[in-house]
């Protein structure tokens, strides 16, 4: 595989810049003319989020609301804002990375405290909404938990590592995908796919089993409900490297969530682009694996059917696979983990489930 | 005998009365400061029995007029007066009789009340039968003719005094008081003098202070019964923007010739309806000029802070953007503060 658009991230890097720069420009420009710095934005309320059916993701619609610091009540979180462009301005300019938590307290050194961490969230989520870029491209990264194995050779771009290789079979408990992965280039990779897996426990198994050699395949680990950072790092490995992804959680309608976060994203980020796998494939576990494999299971709580009953009406759940598996559910009353597979011995799931699954999706 | 260095002149009353002076401190202190409330031009001077002096400083030399003597009104009379008037009487018909000992009887009203009544205008009042005087008072009471009682014979403080007084003891942020028209119940003619005090030295106890004054004593006891608590408790205070929380005085100053106290204690006044529309008529009014004084200040006070607001992120949106646009110099901020200033002054 070749290298792909060297300069993507720093490119990328460019943009928002001279958006941040554009963003104190218009703020300037307006105080410069005696009129209270005021910004449009798109509204993320629940009524603005829309289904793209062609995008195959939430975005926002046509609905905008006004800030503006003239308003008593709007002029804190619009100093909040403006703070946090700067903020990511320095950091982006500097090449530091930070974390959600520490956007909060950094602001008290400016003082401009938050009232607790959500605030300073909501307040993030509004500059990617402004400024139009994720705020992982501001460099502002939740906690990482998530990892990646297998054969992809990376190229880091964060100071004092630029221009540095690194293989991802390096380290056989996977590599964290952070700040630093996250904002490298993809230089060469022999696998033809991409395996993204919920729970730690089976993405051990898989490197143990040699996976990634058997079949080929980067194997990703998403810890419960992928992070976002995970997430376009999935994305962009479908895009750039024209991987399929194929998507393992447990048999209960939040793993099948989990897939579907990645595959069509969530509303709480219809705001931004390029964290969805339109493409990628749930391979499982399948509310009708776990009849035809005769899994041990548990049966489905009251609120396992409450939140069927919530997809079973959510767009993004409209495909034939869905719809049907989530009737399977309801019919069976059934739910598996992914680890029930070990009741046919530990290597089962790799030599028997795995290459029906990857043929079937 | 008294020796007088000083040449004082007037009255000196001396009395000794025994009680249980710990137990009633705080009613004796109570009673002296609410006097003083009331009596802005008096000194009080007091020494309890354990030594302790306790000074009230006159606030002003002006004291409010003497009150007139006047002539009771057929309509609050009762049997017992009339005999005690036939008694002393010089008058030797009953025309005379009614002009001369009666408040507000003129000649006509006199012919006719008594053609009313049924007794001769030339019978002599020394002759009436014990049943025609009382047929006499019963139409007192129903005859429509007579004039409603003139209030000169009453000696309310004012409003000015009563300012004096509140200010002097209570020191308040705010006060507004009150003197309603002259008006009568029963015959008696009343004057209600309220006053709402706020802020200051006005205690504060999660509830109104009350003081009730009846002729410029102060009652102290059974507050809870006093028509002037109850109109106090069934008044909707949100409308005049006024929480429990805040410190409020209100002062209730009823004068009359005949004060309507429900009991032999002359310890809280009845619920005559005549009386209890002046109080809640009084404090109403003073209410309302309290409830114009919290708004001001709220406006002031919202004003102040937003001022504040303004004035603390302003400055960092000019920095911030300043530094995200790489600029060196900051936007002057100054014109858009003073536009808020402009609102502010406007509020006033």
């Amino acid at each position: 595989m070749k290298k792909k658009q060297t300069s993507k991230t720093i490119e990328r890097k460019k943009e928002v810049l001279a958006n941040l720069t554009k963003f104190g420009d218009t703020l300037y420009d307006q105080i410069e003319k005696g009129t209270f710095p005021w910004i449009k934005m798109p509204s993320r309320s629940i009524e603005n989020i829309y289904y793209n059916t062609e995008l195959r993701q939430y975005v926002l619609g046509d609905k905008a609301v006004r800030r503006s610091s003239r308003n008593i009540r709007h002029i804190r979180p619009f100093t909040q804002l403006v703070w946090t462009a700067f903020f990511a301005n320095e950091l982006t300019q500097q090449r530091k990375t930070s974390t959600l938590r520490d956007v909060y307290y950094s602001a008290q050194a400016y003082e401009m405290s938050f009232t607790d961490q959500a605030e300073s969230n909501n307040v993030i989520t509004d500059l990617e909404t402004v400024a139009n870029f994720a705020r992982e491209d501001f460099n502002v990264f939740p906690e990482e938990r998530s990892a990646i194995f297998g054969d992809l050779t990376i190229e880091y771009t964060v100071p004092g590592y630029e221009g540095k290789h690194l293989n991802l079979t390096s380290h056989p408990d996977g590599v964290m995908i952070g700040p630093a992965l996250t904002s490298s280039e993809f230089v060469k990779t022999s696998a033809d796919k991409v395996i993204a897996i919920e729970k730690g426990g089976l993405f051990t198994r898989f490197i143990e089993e040699q996976v990634h050699k058997k079949y080929n395949s980067l194997l990703v680990l998403t810890a419960g409900q992928a992070p976002r950072a995970t997430r376009h790092f999935i994305h962009r490995l479908n895009k750039e490297l024209d991987l399929p992804v194929y998507v393992f959680t447990d048999g209960d309608p939040w793993g099948m969530h989990i897939a579907m976060v990645i595959i069509s994203g969530s509303a709480n980020a219809a705001h931004l682009r390029e964290l969805t796998t339109p493409d990628a494939k749930w391979s499982g576990v399948w509310a009708s694996d776990i009849v035809d494999y005769k899994l041990p299971s548990d049966p489905l709580t009251d609120r396992d059917v409450k939140r069927l009953y919530e997809l079973q009406k959510d767009p993004r759940y409209e495909g034939p696979l869905w719809q049907r598996e989530i009737k399977t559910f309801f019919k069976h009353r059934k739910k598996a983990e992914q680890e029930a597979f070990s009741r046919y011995g530990l290597t089962y799931i790799v030599d028997e489930y795995l290459p029906a699954k990857l043929e079937e999706s | 005998m008294l020796l007088n260095k000083e040449g004082w002149h007037g009255t000196i009353v001396e009395f000794s009365l025994e009680g249980d002076y710990s137990k009633a401190m705080p009613r004796i202190l109570e009673y002296l400061k609410q006097t003083a409330l009331v009596t802005p031009y008096a000194n009080i001077t007091f020494v309890d029995p354990k030594g302790r002096m306790y000074r009230f400083d006159r606030a002003t030399t002006q004291m409010p007029p003497p009150s007139k003597e006047t002539k009771p009104h057929p309509y609050g009379v009762d049997v017992e007066t009339i005999q005690r008037l036939i008694r002393m009487t010089q008058t030797r018909n009953m025309v005379d009789f009614m002009k001369t000992h009666f408040h507000r009887v003129g000649e006509v009203t006199a012919h006719k009340f008594l053609e009313s009544t049924g007794i001769s205008q030339t019978r002599n009042p020394r002759k009436l039968k014990s049943e025609e005087i009382v047929r006499l008072v019963h139409m007192m009471k129903r005859f429509n003719g007579f004039l409603a009682p003139d209030a000169s014979c009453l000696s309310p403080l004012g409003e000015e005094l009563l300012k004096t007084g509140i200010l002097k003891e209570l020191k308040p942020e705010f006060i507004a008081v009150r003197q309603r028209p002259p008006s009568t119940y029963s015959g008696h003619p009343f004057i209600v003098e309220a006053a709402i005090a706020y802020g200051g030295e006005v205690p504060k106890r999660n509830d109104f202070v009350l003081y009730r004054f009846a002729n410029r004593i102060p009652l102290l006891y059974d507050e809870a019964s006093d028509v002037s608590w109850r109109i106090i408790k069934s008044m909707n205070w949100r409308r005049y923007k006024v929480t429990p929380d805040l410190p409020i005085a209100i002062l209730v100053h009823l004068c009359s010739t005949k004060i309507p106290y429900k009991t032999v204690g002359k310890e809280f006044i009845a619920d005559r309806p005549e009386v209890k529309r002046e109080i809640l008529n009084g404090i109403r009014e003073a209410a309302r000029e309290l409830q114009h004084f919290l708004t001001k200040q709220e406006h002031v006070e919202r004003d102040r802070k937003r001022l504040s607001v303004f004035s603390k992120y302003l400055p960092k949106i000019a920095q911030f953007s300043t530094d995200l646009a790489g600029k060196k110099k900051q936007p002057d901020i100054s014109k858009l503060l003073d536009t808020v200033r402009k609102y502010e002054e406007e509020a006033d």
